[in-house]
């Protein structure tokens, strides 16, 4: 399994993880996370040692300074939920900024405070306290003692040569202990940072948006990829064998009718016609030609047309609507009409819709004996392709009847 | 043979050899129609492969006949039937022969709402198969006539059954001929009775569906396939 996070370096291989890039990460992570800090407080304390007689003036200029302090630090916030940010992904996945409403936190003057920006607020000031005094305090721990210890003792006069390499050697090896501590401090200081600006709600929100988007995607494949065998159908077999019963035809006007000749090529015509009218059958089962010529209502008439039962057909459409919307409404109605004919042998059926403020309904009710299960067969896969669309499925069917079927797809 | 509104000077007949303009973008197709229509003694001027080209064709050579394909070039949809519609307008006389490898009876609708003298076909692709049936129903556009393929009118019938009942059996079967297209000789001779039996039958059909009697030719197929449609 490859490894993505610094916490997964530590945790799952902490034998390797001195050979690999993470410590260097870490300790680009925790010298990155000091920039900021260091930024402000260093020129806090350079124009306090050249404020105009700060001395004399302290009881003025202090509490002016701790404003601009305070100013600076809200101020600063977009740039440094930026930076750190940026700062996440050199220890594993780059918190995604959030989007849309809650983007706000991104410019927070001009906007209401949001919880987001109360947050992002509070992450600068982490940054600028415990993170940055902690981040000072273990590079210096883990990186200034051992060096210290090293120069110490590197000139030691008084130290033999076989008391001078292991003393230099042991201090040297504290860097390598160095390296677990930044480590440590730094995954320990990356979940806390990562809770801060990208809490779990936002993160849940985001792989939603992404599943939600990948699933549509997914329809919308299956349903190019069902237009493309109709058309490869269409193209292809389809008129080969048209052309080949014209050619059998034209034989057969030259053979004697009657003849053994003639009677064979007549089968082979019989034969081919019957693969035509298959063929035809699945094509209107896999992606209708009328669905792709002319729409959805003229596609349901046609669907309406061929069901055994008697259909009274009304929609009302204000043109073509998006493909994968019609096909999945196509499907569904067809597939209540199927059940009535099955269900409800003789009964009539009624299909009503229309489009009323973005939302396609459509209804198809059949005066059978009712009583069908609102979970059953075909109307199941439907009901997935409807929620891709954000689409809903209704059944209601009370014993003695009538039942309808209803569908709903927004943001037609 | 119904010959309501025959073109005027082509008396074309089973024998007569037409002029005809074959369009559909596969070329197997163009040759396989143009196969069976030099077969029955017609000459095909040209053969092309996209709507645009097919009104071209019409307009350079003004044949008596076009044979088109539904699904063409540019956008695969319906290019042929439009194409149709539009040259049924400009060239009334023209007699025109729909073919798709669906049959749908909006499409039918569409191509004989156009009140016009020369004759119209609206049939499966592979008909052209069933060579000597092809044959009649070119004669028959060429002269004049309506023809529909039996499975737009099948399942116009099938989904229509409750206002039909009041239907006698034989009666639906006459309904059924008369929305093909054919005259009342030929349903005569197809159910082998007398011509006043099918007179008969024919005006009782038209009085319980409340059509007007008087109507002939294509415009009898339009009221019928409009009644069916409702």
């Amino acid at each position: 399994m490859p490894i993505r996070t610094l916490r997964a370096a530590i945790t799952h291989a902490p034998h390797r993880f001195l050979l690999s890039a993470w410590p260097w990460r870490a300790l680009a992570y925790l010298l990155a996370g000091t920039v900021a800090g260091t930024l402000l407080f260093g020129t806090a304390h350079a124009m306090a040692l050249n404020w105009p007689d700060s001395g004399r003036h302290w009881r003025v200029v202090g509490p002016l300074m701790g404003m601009l302090f305070l100013a600076t630090v809200f101020g600063s916030t977009p740039l440094v939920v930026r930076w750190g940010r940026w700062c996440e992904g050199l220890v594993g996945a780059r918190p995604e900024p959030p989007r849309g409403e809650a983007a706000s936190a991104a410019r927070p003057w001009g906007r209401p405070l949001s919880p987001r920006l109360w947050r992002d607020v509070g992450y600068t000031v982490l940054s600028f306290s415990a993170f940055y005094v902690l981040d000072v305090v273990v590079l210096l721990l883990a990186l200034g003692a051992p060096l210290a210890g090293v120069l110490t003792y590197w000139n030691a006069e008084q130290l033999r040569v076989f008391e001078w390499v292991p003393t230099v050697l042991a201090w040297g090896s504290l860097w390598l202990v160095g390296l677990y501590l930044v480590a440590a401090w730094a995954a320990a200081r990356s979940e806390i940072a990562r809770a801060v600006l990208s809490p779990r709600e936002d993160r849940l929100a985001a792989e939603l948006s992404a599943v939600t988007a990948s699933r549509a995607a997914l329809a919308e494949a299956f349903d190019d990829e069902r237009r493309r065998i109709e058309r490869d159908l269409h193209d292809g077999a389809q008129q080969r064998l048209v052309a080949a019963k014209a050619a059998l035809g034209l034989a057969r006007l030259d053979l004697p009718p009657g003849s053994p000749a003639a009677d064979a090529v007549r089968q082979a015509q019989d034969h081919v016609t019957a693969s035509l009218s298959e063929l035809r059958d699945l094509v209107r089962g896999v992606h209708p030609q009328v669905l792709t010529e002319r729409g959805l209502r003229a596609a349901l008439r046609d669907a309406a047309a061929r069901t055994d039962a008697p259909v009274d057909i009304g929609i009302d459409l204000p043109g073509r609507l998006p493909a994968a919307v019609e096909s999945t409404a196509y499907f569904v109605v067809c597939e209540a009409l199927a059940n009535a004919a099955k269900h409800a042998p003789g009964a009539s059926v009624r299909v009503r819709g229309g489009v009323r403020e973005g939302v396609l309904r459509v209804a198809v009710t059949d005066d059978g004996p009712g009583g069908a299960k609102p979970d059953g067969g075909g109307l199941d896969g439907l009901r997935h392709r409807l929620a891709v669309l954000g689409g809903e499925l209704a059944v209601d069917s009370p014993e003695g009847g009538p039942t309808t079927v209803r569908l709903e797809i927004p943001q037609v | 043979m119904t010959a309501t509104g025959a073109k005027t000077g082509s008396g074309a007949g089973p024998q007569e050899a037409l002029t005809v303009v074959v369009a559909d973008d596969s070329v197997l197709l163009r040759e396989g129609v143009s196969g069976v229509l030099e077969r029955f003694g017609h000459r095909v001027v040209a053969a092309v492969g996209d709507a645009d080209a097919l009104e071209e064709a019409v307009r350079g050579h003004d044949p008596d006949l076009v044979v088109t394909d539904v699904r063409m070039p540019p956008g695969y949809a319906d290019e042929g039937l439009l194409a149709a519609v539009r040259i049924r307008r400009e060239r009334p006389a023209v007699g025109i022969i729909v073919l798709s490898q669906y049959v749908q009876p909006a499409y039918a609708a569409e191509l004989l709402a156009i009140d016009a003298p020369g004759g119209a076909g609206y049939l499966l692709k592979e008909r052209i198969g069933d060579v000597e049936e092809f044959a009649g129903a070119v004669a028959k556009a060429a002269a004049g006539g309506t023809v529909l393929d039996r499975e737009v009118v099948q399942v116009m019938m099938a989904a229509r059954s409750s206002p039909l009942d009041r239907l006698a059996p034989r009666e639906r079967e006459v309904l059924g001929l008369m929305a093909r297209g054919e005259s009342n000789a030929a349903i005569a001779r197809l159910l082998v009775v007398s011509d006043a039996a099918v007179r008969k039958h024919v005006g009782s059909i038209f009085t319980k569906l409340d059509l007007d009697p008087r109507m002939d030719g294509h415009r009898r197929v339009l009221a019928v396939l409009a009644y069916l449609d409702r």
